[in-house]
């Protein structure tokens, strides 16, 4: 009996990976984890979490945001980040999703392409922000194992004026 | 003749290429050096208004990421949405190169492009500079073509 509820809770658990992303189908453990790596990246960034939004990023990131130069190193990604989500945080309700399309994995490093909806809303009323685009990222293995952004490049399907 | 005009031709050539494009990376193997060439070649492709030979750098299953509008998935479709912009409008691009990375039968190059163009003849040039990431998969004959191409400007 315990067995088969073990067997049934696997079997739930795959359901849940293979149909989160239907374009990618069924998940490698690597996969899977990078994955994970997007499910933070739009929490931290709808919660506007510095500390949660930079733990998913390698020590030489580079993050290539439109509209500003690149951004290199963590710890100039954590200034611009903080800067970012501190001038976001109570006074607008953000909402982000991501939709992965690709998670590709050869070696050490990895990418991952896919689409975006993000949503500000003024918290004291007025109508709400929503800019919807794509995004490629590379990212890098860890040496124990784990994966963590190593490049990451979005854009808008806005045009531009 | 045929050699000082050989020499010519030749240094004309190697300073078109200067031109389109420098380096701030040098490509170490010769995955990177290919891979250095089909970013090279997109430059020199675009400043010479050949879509065609633009369109041979890219895999059949390439989707071109482009700021402002939807994913171009397929060559065909790559082809259909950037065919008629070559040749339309007077431009001058150039790209530098920062980082090239080979993994597997994939790699990357990283790095800055800037572009000025006219709008109409009598216009003057408007300019653009921003930031691209271009990753390439290795063919079934060993050669490189671009995969996924996504860039973004840096003006707000």
């Amino acid at each position: 009996m315990k067995r088969c509820l073990i067997f049934a809770a696997l079997l739930l658990a795959f359901a849940t990976v293979t149909s989160a992303y239907p374009g990618i189908g069924k998940l490698s453990m690597d996969q899977t984890a990078i994955a994970a790596i997007f499910e933070g990246y739009a929490k931290y960034a709808a919660a506007c979490d510095v500390e949660g939004f930079m733990s998913i990023w390698d020590v030489d990131g580079i993050k290539m945001a439109h509209g500003k130069p690149a951004v290199i190193g963590k710890a100039n990604i954590y200034e611009q980040t903080k800067k970012n989500f501190d001038g976001t945080r109570g006074k607008f309700d953000k909402v982000m999703e991501l939709n992965l399309e690709e998670i590709v994995v050869a070696g050490d490093y990895a990418f991952a392409r896919g689409t975006y909806i993000s949503s500000l809303t003024p918290k004291n009323g007025g109508a709400s922000s929503i800019t919807d685009g794509k995004f490629v990222t590379v990212l890098r293995r860890q040496a124990d194992g784990s994966w963590l952004i190593y490049r990451d490049i979005p854009n808008s399907n806005v045009p531009t004026k | 003749m045929k050699k000082i005009l050989s020499s010519t031709i030749f240094c004309l050539l190697m300073l078109a290429a200067v031109q389109s494009q420098t380096m701030t990376t040098a490509p170490r193997t010769p995955d990177e050096q290919a891979l250095s060439m089909v970013l090279s070649s997109y430059a020199d492709t675009v400043n010479a208004g050949d879509p065609e030979a633009w369109i041979s750098l890219w895999d059949t299953d390439g989707i071109q990421l482009p700021q402002g509008a939807p994913m171009n998935v397929g060559r065909s479709a790559i082809w259909k949405a950037n065919k008629d912009s070559f040749g339309a409008i007077e431009m001058k691009y150039s790209i530098i190169q920062n980082e090239i990375v080979v993994f597997g039968e994939y790699g990357y190059v990283r790095g800055t492009y800037s572009y000025t163009f006219k709008p109409t003849i009598d216009s003057k040039p408007i300019a653009f500079a921003g930031k691209y990431l271009t990753i390439c998969r290795r063919q079934s004959d060993g050669t490189w073509r671009i995969y996924r191409d996504t860039f973004n400007a840096d003006a707000p």
